[in-house]
């Protein structure tokens, strides 16, 4: 069972009243505020499987994945992934700076500014 | 495709609004994706014998090729399906808390020989930790057949310093496990993390592909 199965399903089936689940582990025992916590602090991953059948005739499938995370925190990630983007060269001043010189010694933009 | 095979009865179920095919007296039910197999198994298993049919099998192309699979094994299967009854699985995950996995390296500024003597330290200590482990596990399955006599085990091992012990009973066994789960987990709490859930489609006892059923008598 143990390839299929694990400590996650579990916690979804304790929802039924016939599931029974014991964990001597304190982190198992989650609040809502420790999901709250987790969830501003480091962002959640969402993965999920949905499908509506009629009469037994199942008609569609959606398969969901979602990242949930604090303002701050995406804004940190957005922040980061743009300075990734941008490359080594233009993440701050001190890599700035050298470009400017080296266009003011021989670069065509520097003399059209000037 | 019309769908993954999920669960197995001998007579349909009207619990199971679900697509459907039969064949050599048996009943398969289908679904879009092999995870809703768990629900629907552990749903049409209150009632009645159900075998779960874990991943790796289908999707079938149409409902003639649903019931060839299933008349390909329908001997084997009625048999497993008289052996399981009425009862489930129940499941306690052992975990060592040991690191034995994880090897302590010896540190980079050491000299050879100070090199190869914390290496057979650090070998010799997650032997050592592991045999721990093996003595506890054997000692908790004591304990459950002790507890739980007719129940037959299955032992998964998962990785090093991680098994999974199920036990087959009937539902009654829910109430006795729940009751000697917090005595194991506190006598075994310096080796041992135990986790107990159930109950689970008999996934552990049941062999979908073909032969007799799985599982050590009791």
């Amino acid at each position: 069972m143990s390839g299929d199965r694990g400590l996650q399903e579990a916690r979804l089936l304790r929802e039924d009243d016939d599931f029974w689940l014991f964990s001597e582990e304190a982190d198992d025992q989650q609040t809502l505020v420790d999901v709250l916590d987790r969830l501003l602090d480091r962002g959640v991953v969402i993965v999920g499987d949905l499908t509506i059948s009629v009469a037994g005739v199942n008609l569609l499938f959606v398969g969901l994945k979602a990242f949930i995370a604090s303002a701050e925190r995406m804004e940190e990630a957005r922040g980061a992934m743009i300075a990734k983007m941008r490359g080594p060269e233009e993440q701050g001043p001190e890599t700035l700076e050298p470009k400017r010189g080296g266009l003011k010694h021989g670069g065509r933009q520097a003399e059209g500014a000037a | 495709m019309i769908g993954y095979p999920l669960a197995i009865t001998a007579a349909a179920s009207p619990a199971a609004p679900r697509r459907a095919v039969a064949a050599a007296g048996l009943t398969l039910y289908l679904g879009a994706t092999p995870a809703l197999g768990p629900s629907l198994a552990l749903r049409l298993g209150r009632d009645r014998a159900c075998l779960p049919v874990g991943r790796g099998h289908g999707p079938f192309e149409s409902a003639a090729a649903a019931r060839r699979w299933l008349s390909e094994r329908a001997e084997a299967l009625r048999a497993q399906l008289e052996w399981i009854g009425a009862r489930a699985e129940f499941v306690l995950s052992l975990e060592c808390r040991d690191p034995l996995a994880r090897a302590r390296a010896p540190r980079d500024e050491l000299s050879g020989a100070a090199y190869l003597r914390a290496a057979a330290a650090s070998r010799a200590a997650e032997s050592a930790a592991a045999r721990r482990f093996d003595e506890c596990v054997e000692a908790v399955r004591a304990a459950l057949r002790a507890e739980a006599p007719a129940a037959p085990q299955s032992l998964a091992r998962l990785r090093p310093g991680a098994v999974d012990v199920s036990l087959l009973g009937p539902p009654a066994l829910k109430q006795r496990l729940a009751a000697a789960a917090p005595a194991l987990a506190a006598r075994f709490q310096p080796v041992l993390r135990l986790t107990g859930s159930g109950p689970w489609p008999p996934y552990s006892f049941v062999e979908i592909a073909a032969g007799p059923p799985r599982g050590e008598a009791a």
